[in-house]
């Protein structure tokens, strides 16, 4: 079974590769900040009666980047949470063929709406350059978050057209969590 | 108009099986089109919403659940849970809901304390022979206990919303919790009286020396919650700044002590939480825009209206609010269900004199069923899963639990109000 990365060409696949990567990096490196940093928050006010100046500015932005990384790489594990119910119920194999169909092909025009909006969003925040609405103590501009925002949509909205597209070809690819290993499990443990 | 259409979308695409924050995006394209608003306005309110410290705490909860749970970090508590009542007949299995409670404490998560505890107890209840769809299905209906005992996620975003104490909303199900546990096992035993084949474990010779190794052993795994809630409600840590505390404590634990990590499985831990709080935070991103669209058309007091024009019976409506949030839990996830309910629900059971913190358990426990109630019952799946049972056979107890159980507590938490406000009123005033 291909990884959803390997239906597209070298080109497209080799760099979407190194994105994932990346955004692995970026998830763990954001929850370790997170929580050390909260850590060190308790320490030094108990510790050496002091606080972290404007930490909340510099961490929100290194979170907003590890939650949208997140939510692309769970669309890359097919991870969001859905219900499924139709899934579960549906025993023929076409209609279950054309449910998923209906169901990417939902995710991905509304994915790419979202990620429309996310377009508009930092058009609108590029126009206003210089004058940038920007955090009041450190001066981070909304900018830095607002494009985490739209890189995870953008990453979100590509998944979602590899899901639909490898359903269409027929391609078998990994894939998260679906009312499939379910049944299986079952089977397996009745046997 | 804009009701009708945005409950019809959201339920067509939840049953169809679209994912939930396309869901919300749907709705999001219906309220465009119905309301007129700038679109490019909808993402940056998301963003302002989510700038949020106390919001922090979740994804915190969650990446101590994970390493806990990897971590191996039940292990001992469980076994300490045996220690007393492990000979007893049924004795495993309410050790089992004791344990789910006990790490509830630490995780703060269903989800969590489902998949540890859940592998744990599953192959010593199939060994001892309880029957397994009931035993499953028990395990099941105790890990919502995760979000009924403090600290809790929901109870830190339903704080937030409606902006009221978190520390009295993790204390106002802590009651509904006990009452709960206290069902949960007198049900399970009147379901095994007829089972007489249960292999009992030994009572050890000498209990005090196994307590001595057992408590000594858990000792590290019970000092988390005593340092997570006594900083809490020792006034010295924000529920955040614990949750990042947590986090900082259970990695050597989990590495040196129990050594269920390393720090080359610590990353993909981190990774793997990393993706569960995408999943997350993801869906509240989109709840939060659609919440605030939905106030800005006067959605609440739309609803509001509705539900009086039935009926001004206090005792009606909040059944009526129940059964609202029933169904909407069985549709999504709790934290989608609490984040479009609560600013929805709240105007309307405070109509009827109910107060904020009262309802904060109310919809805690409601929220908890609405996780193992068919159709949607993600905890369900996800414990069959686990646990290596068929779905079929756990139907069966799973309603029976939520029937004699479950829905006692609701009905307690909800008509008592001093169920929800005794706790609170007493240690925080």
């Amino acid at each position: 079974m291909a990884h959803i990365t390997e239906i597209f060409p070298k080109v497209v696949g080799l760099p979407l590769q190194g994105s994932l990567a990346l955004m692995r990096w970026i998830v763990v490196l954001s929850g370790f900040l997170m929580s050390v940093t909260f850590f060190l928050v308790v320490i030094v006010r108990y510790g050496f009666n002091g606080d972290l100046f404007a930490y909340e500015e510099w961490l929100l932005t290194v979170c907003f980047w590890g939650f949208f990384a997140g939510s692309a790489l769970a669309s890359e594990r097919g991870h969001h949470i859905n219900a499924d119910i139709l899934g579960i119920i549906i025993k023929n194999e076409k209609l279950r063929w054309w449910r998923r169909l209906i169901v990417l092909t939902i995710e991905f025009l509304i994915t790419a709406a979202i990620l429309y909006w996310g377009y508009l969003m930092l058009a609108e925040e590029i126009t206003k350059y210089p004058i940038w609405k920007m955090t009041p103590a450190l001066k981070i501009p909304y900018f830095v978050w607002r494009l985490s925002i739209f890189l995870g949509f953008f990453f979100m909205t590509v998944f979602a057209a590899a899901y639909l597209y490898a359903h269409i070809r027929g391609v078998e690819v990994e894939y998260g969590d679906g009312p499939e290993p379910i049944e299986q499990n079952n089977e397996g443990a009745s046997q | 108009m804009i009701i009708a259409g945005s409950l019809v979308i959201i339920c067509g695409m939840l049953l169809l099986g679209v994912s939930v924050y396309v869901a919300f995006g749907a709705v999001l394209l219906f309220l465009a089109a119905m309301g007129g608003h700038e679109v490019s306005g909808y993402l940056p309110s998301g963003s302002t919403k989510l700038r949020s410290l106390v919001l922090l705490a979740i994804p915190l909860f969650m990446i101590a659940g994970t390493i806990m749970e990897r971590g191996r970090i039940a292990a001992p508590l469980v076994s300490l849970a045996e220690l007393f009542i492990g000979h007893l007949k049924g004795g495993l299995s309410a050790a089992t809901v004791l344990a789910c409670g006990i790490f509830g404490s630490i995780s703060g998560a269903a989800n969590a304390t489902l998949t540890c505890i859940g592998s744990i107890m599953m192959p010593h209840l199939r060994r001892a022979n309880y029957p397994e769809g009931q035993s499953a299905a028990l395990i099941v209906c105790a890990s919502p206990l995760g979000l009924l005992i403090p600290p809790s996620g929901n109870h830190i975003l339903y704080g937030w919303v409606a902006q009221q104490s978190v520390l009295k909303c993790f204390l106002s199900t802590v009651v509904p919790a006990l009452i709960l546990i206290t069902l949960l096992i007198v049900v399970n035993q009147f379901m095994l009286r007829k089972h007489d084949d249960i292999q009992l474990l030994e009572r050890p010779t000498d209990f005090r020396m196994a307590f001595r190794q057992k408590a000594t052993l858990a000792f590290p795994a019970l000092l988390m919650p005593l340092i997570i809630l006594g900083g809490i409600y020792g006034g010295i840590m924000t529920p955040t700044e614990a949750a990042g505390v947590a986090v900082v404590y259970a990695i050597p634990v989990a590495i040196y002590v129990y050594r269920g990590l390393t720090w080359r499985t610590l990353v993909d831990a981190l990774t793997d939480a990393g993706v569960i709080i995408g999943v997350v935070m993801v869906m509240i991103f989109m709840v939060l825009i659609v919440s605030k669209f939905l106030i800005f058309e006067d959605i609440p007091n739309i609803a509001k209206d509705l539900v009086y024009s039935v009926s001004d019976n206090p005792i009606i409506i909040l059944l009526m609010v129940n059964v609202v949030m029933i169904l909407i839990g069985m549709l999504m996830d709790d934290i989608s269900g609490l984040l479009l309910s609560t600013p929805i629900l709240l105007p309307i059971v405070q109509g009827v004199g109910m107060d904020p913190i009262h309802f904060a358990a109310v919809l805690g426990v409601n929220l908890g069923m609405a996780n193992i109630t068919p159709p949607t019952a993600p905890l369900l799946y996800l414990g069959a899963k686990i646990t290596k049972t068929p779905v079929s056979s756990m139907l069966w107890p799973t309603l029976v639990f939520i029937i004699f159980a479950w829905l006692p507590t609701l009905a307690l938490t909800t008509f008592v109000p001093q169920i929800a406000l005794w706790l609170p009123e007493l240690l925080l005033g």
